[in-house]
This record gives structure tokens, C-alpha cells and sequence, in this order.
């Protein structure tokens, strides 16, 4: 039964070695087939990377450590991350300037996973990350909305 | 339709049969985390940055059901006062949409965020552990908002589903206008400085 003080919800971090006492915390986005329809919202606040783009992230961050000027790197960066999240020119402050973080494409649902109070994974949460219970729920989010992506964001709380 | 309403397998909101309009409609199912809502349970241990927002034009709003009898009463009150009053009715907000900002708290607010290509001013959705669009219909209904009630069988185990998973769980039900996504997304070759 749920603690409840648990935030834990589909979380099953590989194994109980922490990394850090920096929090987890894991968000699923339901991206949409197509731009004419969802929500677009902020990317999570210090997100490392999504299961779905960690791989080509990581590939970049090797280039960077072998020479890419930090602007190349940044640029590798959005267009790797391009089919989920975008630079921010949607959502302005009053005072004119457009918030520094990216935001995301339609989004057909956007949901917290889980948030751990420590650092466990040294990578980003994947599918396989996930309890029986959040494998469920993730399989039928993926039912749910047929023709979308989905997407499983890792943040950490700094 | 179309293209929207099939974006969706399970049908999940009874939508009135009779529609009157041809501008569309769409239902979130929002979960709040209710603790972020409370004052009065602030010091209660809670994770940070567990939460997210959503952001729409007011004219989109059509009710939440959270909040839907005080938004009505309210709006009634004003159009009562607009006959005595006609200045009551800005030129920045219509009474339907100064009832919907004055009953909103805690659910939603109007922001102070706002859209380079819309001149109408954005509310806020926050404290959310998430949000997922639920209906989508290509026409617009008189006096129809979506309530619990509204849920087909699918709908109502999703309701009950999403309830149980984070600690404090509200659950509310966000119908709107139009089934365009909630603001344009802008992206950085449609501004001057991309």
C-alpha cells in the first residue's frame, strides 16, 4: 500500500546504491502525432535527458570533451532534442523576456512518474526502470493515445 | 472528424449529443498536487519540483469543475451588477472570464506569463503532477462543461487510477474551447532573433 509521504510512484531504481543526494525525478510526455493539438509545457526544471535521446546526448557530450566548442555542443543538443522539446519563444514574462528553458511540442498528457529524495541512477529512467505497477500504466498510456510518442524525461532536483 | 478525436483510443468523456458550434471542444483531466494547493498543510514534507503548469488563453476557458457553481453564481452576480454598472465590463476581461480568475483560486489563476501572438492574457493551471487530455470533439456545446459524471466507464477507472498513484491527489476536469492546442507553439525561425 502507498506510504503517504511516498513519491516513489512507478520508480525502480537499479539498485540501491545512490549516486548523490541530488533527487530523481522522472516525468512521461505523451507527444502528440502531430502539432495541430495538446498542450505545451515547460521542459522539467535541471532535466538531464529522456530515454528516447540519451544516447545521441551522450555521444555529444563525448565530442565536447574532444574538442566541440561549447556552442556546437549546445546546438547538437537542441537538434537532438528538436522532436520532443524546442528553445522557449512560446511563453514570455511580463517584462518582455523569454523564460531560459526549452518548452515542449503538443503534448497529449504529461505526468510525474516519480520522485526520489536521492540520486540512483547515473543515467536517465527507462521503461525498464519502471515497477510492474508503472510498466502497466506506461502500456496503457501507450494504447491510450495511439500514434504518439512517449517520452520519459529524468530531472534531478538540485 | 477527424483527425483529433482519433488521437484517443478509449472514449472516455460523454459529450452532450447536440453540439450548436462548430469550434471544438477538448477535456483535460488535471491532477493537482492538493498539499501545494493548502497554505495550511505547507509544512508538510513535500519533494521539490514535482509539478508542472498548464497555460491557456482565458476566451478558451469553459469551466472546471472544480470550481464551476461558484464561477456561474459569480458571473451571474456580475452581469447583474453590469446593468447597474456598465463599466464593470473591461476592456480586459469579460465578465464570464473576471468570474472564472475571481473563483479560480487555488485551481487556476491568470498569469503574468505571456504569448508573443495572443493578446488575450494567459491563466495558469498549477501544482500539477500532470495532465492528460481525455475528449476531444469537433464541436462546441451550449451550456457544457465536463464533470465527473460525464465519464464513460473507461473514463471513470482512469479517474479512479490516476487518484491513487502520488500522495494528496485532486483530481479536476478542464473543458475548453477548440481543439487547437492550448497556446501556438512559437518556435525560433518564426522570431526575428533565429
Amino acid at each position: 500500500m502507498r506510504r503517504d509521504e511516498s513519491y516513489d510512484g512507478f520508480l525502480n531504481p537499479p539498485g540501491e546504491c545512490r549516486i548523490s543526494n541530488e533527487g530523481e525525478r522522472v516525468w512521461l510526455f505523451v507527444r502528440a502525432p502531430t502539432d495541430a493539438v495538446g498542450a505545451i509545457v515547460m521542459e522539467p526544471y535541471d532535466m538531464t535527458s529522456t530515454d528516447r535521446t540519451y544516447d545521441a546526448e551522450r555521444a555529444a557530450y563525448d565530442e565536447l570533451v574532444n574538442g566541440l566548442s561549447f556552442e556546437e555542443y549546445r546546438c547538437e543538443i537542441e537538434r537532438i532534442r528538436e522532436p520532443l522539446f524546442v528553445p522557449n519563444r512560446t511563453y514570455r514574462s511580463d517584462y518582455g523576456f523569454f523564460y531560459d528553458e526549452m518548452v515542449s511540442r503538443p503534448v497529449l498528457a504529461v505526468f510525474l512518474m516519480g520522485a526520489l529524495e536521492k540520486r540512483y541512477h547515473e543515467q536517465v529512467y527507462t521503461y525498464d526502470d519502471l515497477t510492474d505497477d508503472g510498466k502497466a500504466f506506461y502500456d496503457f498510456i501507450k494504447t491510450l493515445y495511439p500514434g504518439s510518442e512517449l517520452y520519459l524525461a529524468t530531472a534531478l532536483e538540485t | 472528424m477527424d483527425a483529433p478525436t482519433q488521437l484517443i483510443s478509449k472514449r472516455m468523456v460523454d459529450f452532450p449529443s447536440n453540439g450548436v458550434g462548430r469550434e471544438g471542444t477538448q477535456v483535460w483531466m488535471l491532477a493537482y498536487a492538493e498539499r501545494l494547493l493548502l497554505d495550511s498543510r505547507i509544512d508538510e514534507y513535500i519533494p521539490l519540483d514535482i509539478t508542472t503548469q498548464l497555460l491557456f488563453p482565458i476566451n478558451r476557458f469553459i469551466g472546471l469543475d472544480l470550481t464551476y457553481q461558484q464561477h456561474q453564481k459569480r458571473y451571474t452576480e456580475l452581469l447583474k451588477s453590469v446593468e447597474t454598472e456598465p463599466m464593470l465590463r473591461t476592456n480586459y476581461l469579460t465578465a464570464y472570464e473576471l468570474a472564472a480568475v475571481d473563483t479560480g483560486r487555488p485551481y487556476l489563476d491568470i498569469s503574468t506569463i505571456e504569448h508573443p501572438q495572443l493578446t488575450r492574457p494567459l491563466m495558469i493551471v498549477p501544482h500539477l503532477y500532470g495532465a492528460f487530455l481525455i475528449g476531444i470533439a469537433s464541436v462546441s456545446y451550449a451550456d457544457w462543461h465536463c464533470t465527473q459524471r460525464d465519464l464513460t466507464e473507461h473514463g471513470q477507472a482512469f479517474y479512479e487510477r490516476i487518484k491513487t498513484i502520488f500522495p494528496s491527489t485532486k483530481l479536476g476536469l478542464l473543458t475548453l474551447r477548440g481543439t487547437e492546442p492550448l497556446v501556438p507553439l512559437v518556435l525560433k525561425s518564426d522570431t526575428d532573433d533565429a
